[in-house]
């Protein structure tokens, strides 16, 4: 994030780190390797990408996985890696529009809309079909 | 013998539960409904711009207050926006209804100058 | 050769008053499969609060789930509050835990008469919410209001407790805790009970921790994880352990519950008793800006909110992450293998709140 015009730095979240689109699931997979608890994905409409978190807990230290996706990209799920994330990107994708391909359980669009919902109704930028 | 007992306390005993908030008193602090007190409004919407539910209009060139009671939460931010002290609440709970009537409060008009 | 037969439990069961539905994919009398399906109360909460007054969110997020309403107020305050930043006073900052654990006592008291509903033992259910209305009276003393208290706002709290109605909690926390003795071996030591719970729904350590199990599903599986552990609101400086059992099954995550509520009583005695006097709340000052990551332990386990702002009124975007979203894949790994009657007991094991799950 940008510093405010004051100077003064803004409170981030703490251990986050900064990821390639590419390197994400190469770095969940060290995550599940050093047994780390998977806890949620965020998403956040940033216009022209999509900001996802990964939250990870380690022993109540959280550790967090930062992707910035542009709004066509494909994201691989890591719902193989870790089968809890198949509900969260599930609801990503039918809330904000995220192409996230590959889940573990695939409920196509119907998670929590129905058919007469508008689509990606938390997306800021209306996505077109 | 031991469940003769229980029968005969059970016979005699109050019941266990509470009669419904209509037939016995409420308890002191609680948190009931909206009233207002619109004597000394000044009508400056304070009230409606806090509420959380957008339960309180007030339309401030006609003096009216329109209350919605079925939006309302019960949160009493009003009270305590309300500087002329005008907005309490009620220690009553709010009783079940047919009808969402909005309660509408009508302030006297604003007396020009030359009246007073 | 045994078919397979796909029966839908739920959304409306008699056991559950959630509307989650499970396909079960059943062969004879085994579950082999469980598919869970959301979606029924889905409210948009997180949506609603974009549009919403930073301050007014407060009493938007006590209603995302009623049983735990003012640990959802408390885990936002927290966020704004490091975000605005703003110190909170230790008065509030006990009165806090007071609250949330109060809150913690009457959930547990729920689950445990549900729990019990859910095989049947209908006396004992009556027996735990008869309990629980005693901690309902408290809060109607002490707040107003029995589920959503909104008594919590950011920079502390709204009502203060008063030194008899400080007395009057000691008092019905020993008339609780009495009751708890005389209901809770009912529940545990009965050999009908435990032959309906004891071994059912098994998660293992490594399990729970790979499917991102959290709260007594995650404690009943023997790790030790108890988000008040990190410190937020005063259990910095109160003692308490994490309630542990290592057995992983439906009757050890019953004990971690039932122990939790005496661990809550004990809580509120320590806080009254060290609870300092002064302010009850700061006046916040300037507007959020930022973001941050917080949680703190529902009684159904850790609560993440991640709150963006972005230095206007509104909020850029408020993330709810409850404990029942992540204890849905855990219930799901549990179900295969077990027999259809038990798929109840299983289900109401992990405490569901679904309104919680969907937002």
């Amino acid at each position: 994030m940008s510093a405010p015009p004051g100077g003064a730095a803004l409170p981030d979240i703490e251990a986050c780190e900064e990821i390639e689109l590419s390197a994400l699931r190469a770095a969940v997979q060290r995550c599940r390797d050093q047994r780390l608890r998977f806890i949620t994905i965020t998403c956040m409409d940033m216009g022209e990408t999509f900001a996802l978190y990964y939250h990870f807990d380690e022993k109540l230290k959280m550790r967090h996985l930062l992707v910035h996706a542009p709004r066509a990209a494909e994201v691989a799920s890591i719902s193989d890696i870790y089968f809890a994330a198949f509900l969260v990107e599930n609801e990503v994708r039918e809330l904000f529009g995220v192409n996230i391909t590959g889940m573990a359980i695939d409920y196509h669009g119907h998670l929590l809309l129905t058919e007469d919902n508008e689509p990606t109704p938390m997306a800021k930028v209306r996505m077109e079909g | 013998m031991r469940m003769l007992r229980n029968v005969m306390r059970n016979l005699f005993s109050r019941p266990s539960t509470r009669l419904e908030p209509q037939r016995r008193a409420p308890i002191p602090g609680v948190r009931g409904t909206v009233a207002f007190e619109t004597a000394d409004c000044v009508y400056c919407g304070a009230c409606g711009l806090r509420c959380p539910a957008k339960a309180i209009e007030v339309d401030r060139p006609a003096r009216t207050i329109s209350f919605d009671l079925f939006k309302c939460v019960g949160c009493a931010c009003c009270v305590e926006a309300c500087k002329k002290g005008c907005v309490q609440m009620r220690e009553a709970y709010a009783h079940p209804s047919y009808q969402k009537p909005d309660i509408l409060f009508q302030g006297a008009p604003v007396l020009k100058r030359e009246e007073k | 050769m045994a078919l397979k037969t796909v029966i839908p439990f739920g959304p409306q069961h008699p056991v559950l008053p959630e509307p989650i539905q499970l396909k079960l994919v059943m062969k004879d009398e085994v579950v082999q499969e469980a598919i869970p399906h959301i979606g029924y109360v889905h409210r948009g909460i997180e949506k609603a609060a974009e549009k919403m007054d930073y301050v007014q969110n407060v009493f938007l997020v006590e209603r995302i789930c009623g049983i735990c309403s003012f640990l959802h107020a408390l885990c936002y305050c927290e966020a704004i509050e490091k975000l605005l930043p703003c110190e909170v006073p230790p008065r509030a900052r006990y009165l806090r835990v007071i609250w949330g654990e109060l809150h913690r006592l009457q959930s547990q008291h729920l689950w445990l008469g549900l729990f019990a509903d859910a095989f049947g033992y209908e006396s004992l259910f009556m027996e735990f919410w008869r309990n629980r209305e005693r901690v309902m009276d408290l809060f109607e003393k002490t707040a107003g209001s029995r589920i959503i208290i909104s008594t919590c706002c950011i920079g502390g709290v709204r009502r203060d407790i008063s030194d008899e109605h400080l007395e009057e909690i000691l008092q019905t926390l020993k008339e609780v805790e009495r009751a708890l003795d005389h209901s809770i071996p009912a529940l545990l030591e009965d050999y009908t009970v435990r032959k309906r719970i004891v071994g059912k729904g098994v998660l293992t350590a490594e399990k729970a921790v790979e499917l991102g199990a959290v709260g007594p599903v995650l404690r009943a599986s023997g790790i030790a994880e108890d988000t008040r552990m990190t410190g937020y609101a005063a259990y910095d400086e109160l003692d308490f352990k994490p309630v542990v059992e290592t057995a992983g099954d439906c009757y050890a995550r019953a004990k971690v519950r039932a122990l939790e509520c005496y661990q809550g009583i004990e809580l509120i005695r320590q806080a009254i008793q060290r609870l300092p006097d002064g302010e009850i709340a700061a006046r916040p000052r300037g507007r959020p800006n930022g973001r941050v990551v917080t949680r703190v332990e529902q009684p159904r386990g850790e609560l993440l909110y991640m709150v963006a702002a972005n230095g206007s009124q509104k909020l850029e975007r408020m993330r709810v992450r409850t404990p029942t979203f992540a204890n849905v894949p855990p219930l799901v790994a549990m179900l295969p293998g077990c027999e259809f009657a038990d798929v109840p007991v299983i289900t109401l094991s992990i405490d569901p709140c679904i309104s919680c799950t969907e937002r």
